[in-house]
């Protein structure tokens, strides 16, 4: 199916080669580290990087939500395109997304390629958005309490 | 199905695409609007009606020259979620950088201090 139509497009340059960028994507290990958001503790449950496997994980908020994730793999061969459904546990596709990666000079081109959402996956990203503003806020909320704290 | 579907789906046609272009430099009738096209004007006609209902086209009242005109509104709510989405994605890259650039000093340190036991180093 040719979704280029239909498609989000975000590209960023990191300055790491692609067999390390590639690490940093599929092991748990590593991901946990970075995948966020901002604030959020991310926990691998468990993690099958093959055709028809499963990243199982949890994304916890400040104020202790938890925001359970699931990721299948539709396409894995290091270090191609990544190609994967993401949803939650009940519902395992709220959208389809490819991660793609690059030589280029001084690092690894990533593309991120999301096709147009459904109103599922819209609520899905705002539920998450919408965790990712709480978070910061719980964050604020914490500063201004140290601050309070210091001052007297 | 949602307003933001119908604005999503409405866009996702290139022919679509080609005549909010062309209506983003002024409005115009039906039979301007097929002229660059090789497809019929019923079938032009019936991607009109898909933008339509999306909202982002109206239709002008005379009933011989109904020019189509291109609305702003509908694109900016598919931008605005589309921005959300970016940023989202632009602060887990920024996460990923630096998270790499971390990496990458650990193992320049590992590098080094084997470099050091072996006598091999070089002089800067």
């Amino acid at each position: 199916m040719n979704t280029s139509d239909r498609e989000i497009i975000i590209t960023r340059t990191v300055k790491a080669p692609r067999a390390r960028v590639w690490q940093a994507c599929t092991e748990p290990a590593h991901i946990d580290q970075w995948w966020g958001p901002n604030g959020f503790t991310n926990k691998t449950l468990g993690m099958d990087l093959r055709v028809g496997g499963t990243w199982k994980y949890t994304m916890t908020a400040a104020d202790g939500t938890v925001f359970p994730n699931l990721i299948t793999y539709k396409e894995v061969t290091p270090i191609d395109p990544l190609v994967y459904d993401h949803g939650d546990w009940e519902n395992p596709k709220h959208f389809e997304a490819s991660m793609t990666f690059t030589d280029v000079e001084g690092g690894t081109l990533i593309t991120l390629h999301s096709i147009f959402p459904t109103k599922e996956a819209r609520d899905f990203v705002v539920k998450e958005v919408g965790a990712i503003e709480g978070g910061k806020q719980t964050l604020a909320r914490l500063e201004d309490h140290l601050r309070t704290l210091i001052n007297h | 199905m949602d307003r933001l579907s119908l604005i999503f789906s409405a866009l996702a046609d290139p022919t679509r695409r080609a005549i909010l272009a062309r209506l983003s430099t002024g409005a115009a009738s039906v039979n301007e609007i097929a002229a660059p096209f090789t497809m019929s004007l019923p079938a032009i006609s019936k991607h009109l009606k898909v933008l339509e209902r999306a909202q982002l086209i109206a239709r002008g009242k005379e009933a011989q020259w109904r020019p189509c005109e291109l609305k702003a509104e509908p694109l900016r709510e598919a931008d605005a979620w589309i921005e959300q989405y970016r940023q989202m994605w632009e602060a887990r890259f920024d996460r990923l950088d630096a998270y790499l650039i971390e990496l990458q000093a650990k193992s320049a340190e590992g590098k080094a201090a084997s470099t050091r036991t072996t006598k091999t180093k070089k002089k800067p």
